[in-house]
């Protein structure tokens, strides 16, 4: 069975190394020249040095925190864009591992017919599909796997500068192995439900990105988030790119914030955050219109739910466990499925 | 000796559509039958439900004395060729044989190659490079090597030139004498299977229409030709125990019967059929002229099971 199943799936498997290839020889240097810049600014040492206190917003301001925020904001000014098309990149790839092994894995023997020739041989059919979705589906793991190490070290810059690793949780660590499960099972599930592959690649591309996309915006609603009250009025030197320095450097994930008035009340939840320079620097401009202008109302403090970039492996488990048993969900579907096709 | 395939009261639904009704016949061991009918009558789903990839709706079906369903033992002892002679595109002949050594726990390999090898079909080349006739041949290959009782196949020669045809024919009844394998074979070319087979089943409209020895039914029905006839009265004639065509022109009555005994009326000018004439005319007539065939073969098993469902 072995021999066999392989066989079958090399050619598949081959199709995805060299995507996967392809990926790598455009990630890797991207990577690379990301990496070079972040030691050379600087930001690999700082960033380094940061403590949790400082993180936190606890201790006094200090100054080499503060030149770091700095610096990481360039590097995400000079960087980010690029990045983004390397994780782009990534985040295709169990998708692609679902349509190229899953949607084949039944559909293409009902398609053509094959079907009749197996299942009339001395194995039952679920003892060959059972076969055949344990190797492509140990594949497809290493495959992401792979991939999703290579993620984690390509985001390392982009995460410490600020953006964080929960906020990047789409694209690297373990997340990708279990969307890649579930993109096979789709695929399988799709390709059996249809019989013929074209309308399974269909309904396993938008499936798998409905899916994706309805996870995702469940995130943040995984764990209750941590509460944080912020002052209004901060030190110019704090806040020179309109936030808390701590704040644009730890990876905390924001899930909402709000304003409030003296009595408790919320002002706005729709503008975010308000900081004010105080005293007030000679060049107001640069900072936010309404701590200024008499048409906005006063506001005594804000409030921010987050969860702390601390949480990232429980989220990455959280979501591993949830795509897993889709996964594995759908497979049983497709069992029953194909035990009833002709 | 036990059928090699039995069905009583078969029956098997698509939708509110049937596929296959009130299926009873038996095919004896040791015969090369073939399996006539229209297209959608049912031939397909009956090699299915033998093969168990389907579950019959009603009644019962049993191959090599067994209930085919899920019966991994029995289909170790079945070949099936399905329809358009299935291979995996990308695989070589011979990786093709070596798909059938490790799914089946008999398979000859040694056998298998060597009948490619007289067959003179490259075992290097992939399948989808391999002519139709070649396909088939591998296919046919993967099925014989399994040794098998009983040999299903399901319009193997459809997609073949008639020289390819008849040399598959030729073939397979080299291979199938040998053991004695019972064979049903599925097909619209009759004058194929008058050669090559010596049972016949027709199915229509999902029934049962006749069964029985090729020899047999062929001797026992004839063509009369006579002057011309009421259409009323033309099953009194001694001889004719029924009627299955009957063609009238002003002058004269063409009529293709059952008979009982010889026809001596002197009035008739009486012929021998093929199979082609005797097969349309049943086809033609699916109401007049149906055969109690399996009534006649299976002892016991009397006529045909009411299941009391309308299609």
């Amino acid at each position: 069975m072995m021999w066999l199943t392989w066989r079958q799936h090399r050619g598949q498997f081959l199709f995805v190394l060299a995507g996967l290839a392809v990926i790598t020889a455009v990630v890797v240097p991207f990577g690379l020249s990301m990496h070079r810049a972040f030691v050379e600014m600087g930001l690999a040492d700082c960033t380094a040095a940061l403590s949790p206190s400082v993180l936190s917003g606890a201790g006094p301001a200090d100054p080499a925190a503060i030149r770091c925020a700095d610096l990481a904001d360039e590097f995400v000014f000079q960087y980010g864009s690029r990045a983004v098309i390397g994780g782009v990149l990534l985040l295709m790839i169990p998708l692609a591992i679902g349509l190229v092994m899953g949607t084949q894995l039944v559909a293409d023997d009902t398609d053509h017919g094959t079907h009749r020739l197996v299942w009339t041989q001395g194995v039952t059919r679920q003892r060959w599909y059972a076969a055949k979705i344990g190797l492509v589906c140990a594949v497809a793991a290493v495959i992401s796997g792979a991939y999703g190490l290579l993620g984690y070290w390509y985001l390392i810059p982009i995460a410490r500068s600020g953006a964080g690793r929960i906020m990047l949780s789409d694209m690297h660590g373990a997340t990708p192995v279990a969307y890649a499960l579930f993109a096979v099972a789709l695929g399988v599930f799709t390709g059996a439900m249809w019989r013929k592959v074209p309308p399974a690649i269909a309904a396993t591309l938008f499936g798998f990105i409905a899916v994706r996309v309805a996870v995702r915006s469940a995130r943040p609603n995984f764990l209750p988030p941590l509460e944080r009250t912020l002052p209004v009025q901060w030190d110019p030197a704090e806040i020179a790119f309109g936030s808390p320095y701590w704040l644009r450097l730890n990876g905390d994930l924001e899930v909402a914030s709000a304003e409030y008035d003296a009595a408790g009340r919320v002002i706005t939840s729709e503008t975010g955050m308000r900081f004010c320079p105080s005293p007030s620097p000679s060049t107001p401009s640069y900072f936010d219109l309404r701590c200024t202008s008499p048409d906005f109302p006063l506001v005594d403090y804000n409030v921010m739910l987050f969860h702390p970039d601390s949480r990232f492996w429980t989220f990455q488990l959280i979501e591993v466990a949830i795509f897993v048993a889709l996964a594995a969900l759908l497979i049983v579907l497709a069992a029953r499925r194909v035990s009833r096709l002709t | 000796m036990s059928p090699a395939l039995e069905t009583t009261g078969l029956a098997k639904r698509y939708g509110h559509v049937w596929a296959l009704r009130d299926c009873t016949l038996a095919l004896p061991a040791g015969r090369v039958a073939a399996l006539v009918g229209p297209n959608g009558a049912g031939k397909s789903t009956l090699m299915h439900l033998a093969v168990g990839l389907v579950r019959p709706d009603a009644g019962s079906i049993r191959v090599l004395g067994q209930a085919p369903a899920n019966n991994i033992a029995l289909l170790a002892r079945v070949g099936f060729v399905a329809q358009d002679t299935p291979l995996f595109r990308d695989f070589t002949a011979a990786e093709m044989l070596t798909l059938g050594a490790r799914l089946n726990r008999r398979f000859d390999i040694a056998y298998a190659r060597e009948r490619l090898d007289r067959l003179a079909i490259p075992l290097g080349r992939r399948t989808c490079k391999l002519s139709g006739g070649q396909q088939a041949q591998v296919a046919l290959t993967l099925a014989l090597a399994k040794r098998p009782d009983l040999l299903l196949l399901d319009e193997p020669v459809a997609s073949l030139d008639p020289l390819a045809r008849r040399e598959f024919l030729q073939t397979l009844m080299g291979a199938v004498a040998e053991d004695g394998t019972t064979v049903l074979l599925s097909s619209h070319l009759l004058g194929d299977l008058e050669r090559a087979c010596d049972y016949l089943i027709v199915l229509h409209t999902a029934r049962v229409q006749v069964a029985g020895a090729m020899d047999a039914l062929l001797a026992e029905h004839r063509v009369l030709v006579g002057p011309h006839r009421e259409p009323s009265k033309v099953d009194r004639i001694p001889g004719v125990a029924a009627v299955v065509q009957a063609s009238h022109t002003e002058k004269q009555t063409t009529l293709l019967v059952r008979t009982s005994r010889a026809i001596l009326d002197p009035q008739w000018t009486v012929s021998e059929v093929t199979l082609e004439d005797m097969v349309l005319a049943y086809l033609a007539n699916s109401g007049a002229g149906r055969l109690p065939g399996p009534t006649r073969l299976a002892s016991g098993t009397a006529g045909t099971a009411d299941l009391g469902v309308s299609a």
